[in-house]
């Protein structure tokens, strides 16, 4: 697109202005650049505003551009024609616009006040301004086309030939009388996609046939003048590229026809620089293209020629030129030398910087500061500032306990230090202030003890038993002081459940709080005593540390067991906290919400809120711990008193808190496989045992120990008349009677005697035994009539066949039997009943 | 103690005095992240919940130039959780010395043939959606953090998509009326999530 537009209308020039003389500028408003390749639709003018700006307020300004696509909402051509605002006149618009018609795509010219009333202007306009005086102007007549080139074209060329390098431009009128004009109208959307090529351009704008008489408003400037200076600056003579694609840039800026900011006003009698009087700016650049193209071309063919090697080689340059003392390899050996020392000296510099800010660093990490020490509790604690002061929380009520200590600690800066004298190593320079009542360390002893004791003393045993470990001098660390204040927290808080439970609750033999110990009686004769030990680091509680306890009444599986429970209690109650389901329900217990025939009734209701305390729980487990060691005391006493029977248990490693159990198998030694009459599985519970008897018989002892023992001792007499059966087996005995629990003769103080009778494989003799739990064995046997001598003859059995009836029974005199024990004795006796076989 | 529930008082119109205040905000997507680490640091302890809910609101058209409106809102994640039938009163702003939004509101829980029983009354559905996000609880406050989804077909919760790239942040209290001290305490927690998320008392009337 050329600097000049035609257009095609007679704009009644007489009415705006009467000529287009005085201090004429021409101005050079946006450029292509906003147009194409794609549209900037930031760049809108105001006439009337670049009247100020070229110093020239109420000017007359004719020209072309592209019209206000933001007040008519399309694009256009414009042809302004404009007398700008000024003091004493209001401004006209005189301008028209020349768009595509959307009905039917022709050319359509409309006048621009007749819509509007602005007077802006878009993209690109070429200016000509003036004061609108009447004055000297120069006509040209032109008579008809003789070449390529349009009008406006030659007479810019006209203009360049005359005055060269100088830029001259000229703006106004000229009317087109006779003939045709081809000419193009942009249409009314800008292109989307980026135009590119002077084709696409062509290819977008719309071209019209106009016929004469036309007005035309051309400004043109004969020569740019930036143009020439940029090409002056294009300099050949260094070889750096990205100079030269600098320059190449600012060369194709200078192409397009720039001028946005530097809206150039220029009187057509002034230039503004001088320059070397040349046809064509891009002269020089033209010669010095052309000589580096003949050297490049030289160059070639030298290359070429060399490559062959027909008529020219390349030698390396003889280095004679050198002086001939130094051996060159010598001198490489020094310049090695010199580079490597150069280098060394680097390394040294750069390892010597690096170990003083190592050793820096050791010394920082000593001299910890405070900030980093806070940050380091941070990580661990919570703070918050209140005031000036930072304070801390080492309660578990985050947790979810409820006790009401607020569990404060204040950070403090450790300041007491003299900095005369060496720092300490286990000098922090952060400090903590934890309440007074939690200072020290505690601990929560459980214990059992059979008898009670003296109420007198209550209250003062147990306590401060353990001497404090003797602190170290300095102040011991954050950390340590912390969490021990935080067990001492934890330990007042299990206290302070347990003794409140203790006084709530109702029990048949009321618990009892005194000073910092709870009593309470699981059993008869035994008391059960939690204790709160809590030595703080002052000397009175000191001194009154006493040694008489031994250490083994500690429970300290209770002890564990009261820390879980309290943990357990927090987490409960953290829970019992329900999200409502949906969500814009209120809070509240989710089974609560259940109504009508869902709901529950107030048995289950009652289910639900009944919980056990810990101090239940504590007891609880308390009494099973003292069940459990007793049943194991009473098993293995009677274990080692009696020997015969063997008792055996077996205790699972694995139990519950509440319940524990353990198999026993009475047997005999040397018949183990034979006689596997007993086992007992015993589940310990908290109040009482049940004993699961082999054949599935339950039986539910109480707590008393003496009920196991006596329960043991008569499954022990029952299993030896069942060994007798299940010897008699193995033998070929015949079982003539069993009896578990016998009737018969003298009553047992605990459980039943029992008693067999087997008869010998041939019938001659038989064998009686009764067996009490507490009168003991009693063997009898009975022999063959025969074989009784002091038998009086009877004078009914005359028959000698009655002679092989059993006799009378005589007792074994069993203590003087040989043989390890009741079994062996008896496997003796029935084989030398039986008749030998060989 | 909390509150008694609401069902033991005789359900007459006017005589609940149970009001929610409320505060609002929105997160986009990709802030709900951060967002959710500072409430777990900020609410109570306990494990952070997620709930999956679909509202239905239902309207009764009478005499009157409004409509009686009632949401009935159900747990699809949870079940056996019963209904929740809501009602909720016109939103005061009140002046600058009250914080947060109040509005009247009346909960219950219901069986679940409670959309029946509103359809024999006279009410029809007017709209429904399906709220998915995260519940937490601070004190008597409650904060949800949810994306609300559109249902495609009507009565059919499995096809839904979601209404926007942004989650709605909601801080309530259910208090009894005239406690505007609650307001105070939702206006510092809501400091307190500044600036990942500002919370505000939000006229509904205003985006109409």
């Amino acid at each position: 697109m050329t600097c000049a537009e035609f257009s095609f209308h007679v704009p009644s020039l007489e009415e705006l202005a009467g000529g287009i003389c005085g201090k004429t500028r021409i101005a050079e408003v946006g450029g292509v650049p906003y147009l194409l390749p794609l549209v900037n639709q930031k760049k809108v003018y105001d006439l009337n505003k670049i009247a100020k700006e070229i110093k020239l307020p109420g000017a007359f300004i004719l020209g072309a551009g592209a019209g206000p696509f933001q007040t008519l909402g399309f694009n256009s051509e414009f042809m302004p024609v404009i007398q700008t605002e000024s003091e004493h006149k209001p401004p006209v618009n005189g301008s028209y616009f020349a768009h595509v018609n959307p009905a039917d795509g022709g050319c359509l010219l409309e006048k621009y006040s007749e819509k509007h009333h602005d007077f802006e202007c878009a993209l690109l306009a070429n200016l000509f301004a003036s004061e609108g005086q009447p004055g000297k102007v120069i006509e040209v007549k032109a008579k008809r086309r003789t070449g390529p080139l349009n009008f406006v074209t030659c007479m810019r060329q006209t203009l360049e030939k005359h005055y060269g390098n100088k830029p001259v431009g000229m703006g106004g009128t000229f009317i087109i009388q006779k003939g045709k004009v081809k000419s193009h109208i942009m249409p009314a959307e800008f292109s989307s996609c980026p135009l590119n090529s002077d084709e696409e351009v062509n290819k977008w704008l719309h071209f019209y046939e106009m016929k004469a008489p036309l007005v035309c408003l051309p400004v043109f400037v004969s020569r740019d003048p930036n143009l020439a200076r940029l090409a002056q600056r294009i300099d050949f003579s260094q070889g750096s590229g990205s100079e030269e694609e600098e320059a190449a840039g600012t060369e194709g800026d200078a192409q397009d026809w720039p001028g946005a900011g530097s809206s150039a006003d220029q009187d057509d009698e002034e230039g503004v620089v001088k320059f070397q009087p040349s046809l064509w700016p891009w002269d020089s650049v033209r010669n010095n293209l052309r000589s580096a193209l003949t050297e490049m071309c030289v160059l070639y063919d030298v290359l070429s020629i060399v490559r062959d090697k027909k008529f020219m080689t390349l030698d390396p340059v003889s280095q004679d030129a050198l002086p001939p003392k130094q051996n060159p390899q010598t001198l490489q050996l020094i310049s090695k030398k010199k580079s490597l020392a150069g280098a060394a000296q680097i390394l040294l510099k750069g390892a010597e910087r690096l170990t003083k800010s190592v050793t820096e660093n050791q010394e920082n990490k000593l001299q910890r500061d405070f900030n980093s020490e806070l940050l380091r509790l941070r990580q661990h604690w919570k703070l918050r500032k209140v005031g000036d002061k930072i304070l801390g929380d080492l309660s578990y009520r985050s947790a979810g306990s409820l006790f009401p200590h607020h569990g404060t600690f204040e950070v403090i800066k450790n300041t007491d230090l003299d900095l005369d004298k060496k720092i300490p190593e286990d000098y922090c320079p952060l400090d903590v202030q934890i309440p007074s009542d939690l200072e020290g360390s505690a601990y929560i002893k459980v214990s059992i003890q059979k008898q009670a004791p003296d109420i007198g003393d209550l209250g003062t045993v147990n306590l401060f038993k353990r001497p404090l470990p003797k602190s170290k001098p300095g102040s011991p660390h954050w950390q340590t002081k912390l969490e021990a204040a935080q067990n001492v927290l934890l330990c007042k808080e299990i206290f302070a459940q347990l003794s409140r439970e203790a006084v709530q609750i109702k029990s048949q033999i009321p618990h009892i709080v005194v000073k910092n110990q709870i009593i309470s009686q699981p059993f008869p004769n035994l008391q059960l005593s939690i204790s709160l030990c809590h030595s703080s680091n002052d000397k009175k509680s000191q001194k009154s540390t006493t040694e008489k306890q031994c250490p083994e009444d500690h429970l300290y599986v209770l002890e564990h067991n009261l820390h879980l429970l309290i943990r357990e209690f927090h987490k409960q109650t953290l829970s019992s906290i329900m999200m409502p389901h949906p969500a814009s329900a209120p809070f509240g217990h989710k089974r609560m919400r259940l109504s009508g025939p869902q709901a529950f009734d107030k048995n289950e209701i009652n289910s639900l809120q009944s919980s056990e305390g810990l101090l239940e729980k504590i007891i609880k487990q308390a009494k099973h711990i003292f069940l459990r060691s007793r049943a194991a005391a009473t098993i293995d006493s009677l274990a080692s008193r009696i020997e015969d029977p063997q008792i055996q248990a077996h205790w699972s490693n694995i139990n519950d808190v509440y319940e524990s159990s353990v198999k026993v198998l009475i047997t005999s030694q040397g018949y183990e496989q034979i006689c596997k009459s007993i086992q007992l599985q015993l589940n310990i519970g908290v109040e009482q045992i049940r004993v699961v008897h082999r054949d599935g018989r339950v039986i539910t002892l109480s707590y008393q120990e003496q009920e196991l023992q006596d329960f043991l001792l008569s499954q022990m007499s029952q299993h030896q008349v069942h060994a007798v059966q299940q010897l008699a087996k193995v033998m070929g005995w015949q079982v003539l009677s069993f009896s578990n629990h016998v009737g018969l003769g003298p009553i047992e103080s605990i459980g039943n005697a029992s008693a067999i009778t087997v008869a010998s494989p041939s019938g001659d003799y038989a064998i009686s035994v009764r067996n009490g739990p507490e009168s003991g064995s009693k063997i009898m046997v009975q022999f063959p009539r025969n074989q009784c001598k002091d038998l009086p003859k009877s004078d009914v059995l005359q028959d000698n066949k009655w002679s092989h009836l059993r006799g009378p029974f005589k007792e074994v005199q069993w203590n003087k039997m040989e043989g390890r024990n009741f079994v062996y004795k008896m496997e003796l006796l029935m084989s030398a009943l039986s008749p030998c076989l060989l | 103690m909390e509150a008694p529930p609401v069902t033991m008082m005789p359900v007459t119109g006017g005589t609940i005095n149970m009001m929610e205040y409320l505060l609002q905000g929105s997160v986009l997507d990709h802030s709900l992240e951060s967002l959710i680490h500072r409430l777990r640091g900020l609410c109570d302890n306990m494990e952070p919940e997620t709930f999956l809910d679909h509202e239905m609101v239902f309207l009764l058209k009478g005499q009157q130039a409004s409509p009686f409106v009632l949401r009935a809102r159900r747990s699809m994640d949870r079940a056996g959780a019963p209904w929740h039938l809501r009602y909720l009163g016109q939103p005061e702003m009140g002046d600058k010395n009250r914080h947060a939004l109040v509005r009247n509101c009346v909960d219950i829980a219901t069986s679940e043939n409670l959309t029946d029983f509103l359809m024999e009354m006279g009410f029809r559905m007017d709209h429904e959606f399906v709220a998915k996000g995260h519940l937490f609880r601070k004190g008597i406050m409650k904060i949800m953090v949810y994306k609300i989804f559109r249902i495609l077909v009507p009565g059919n919760t499995d096809s839904t998509e979601a209404l926007s790239l942004s989650y709605l942040v909601e801080l309530s209290v259910v208090a009894p009326a005239g406690q505007d001290v609650v307001s105070d305490d939702m206006k510092n927690f809501a400091e307190q999530l500044k600036p990942l998320v500002h919370l505000e008392k939000i006229d509904p009337k205003r985006l109409m």
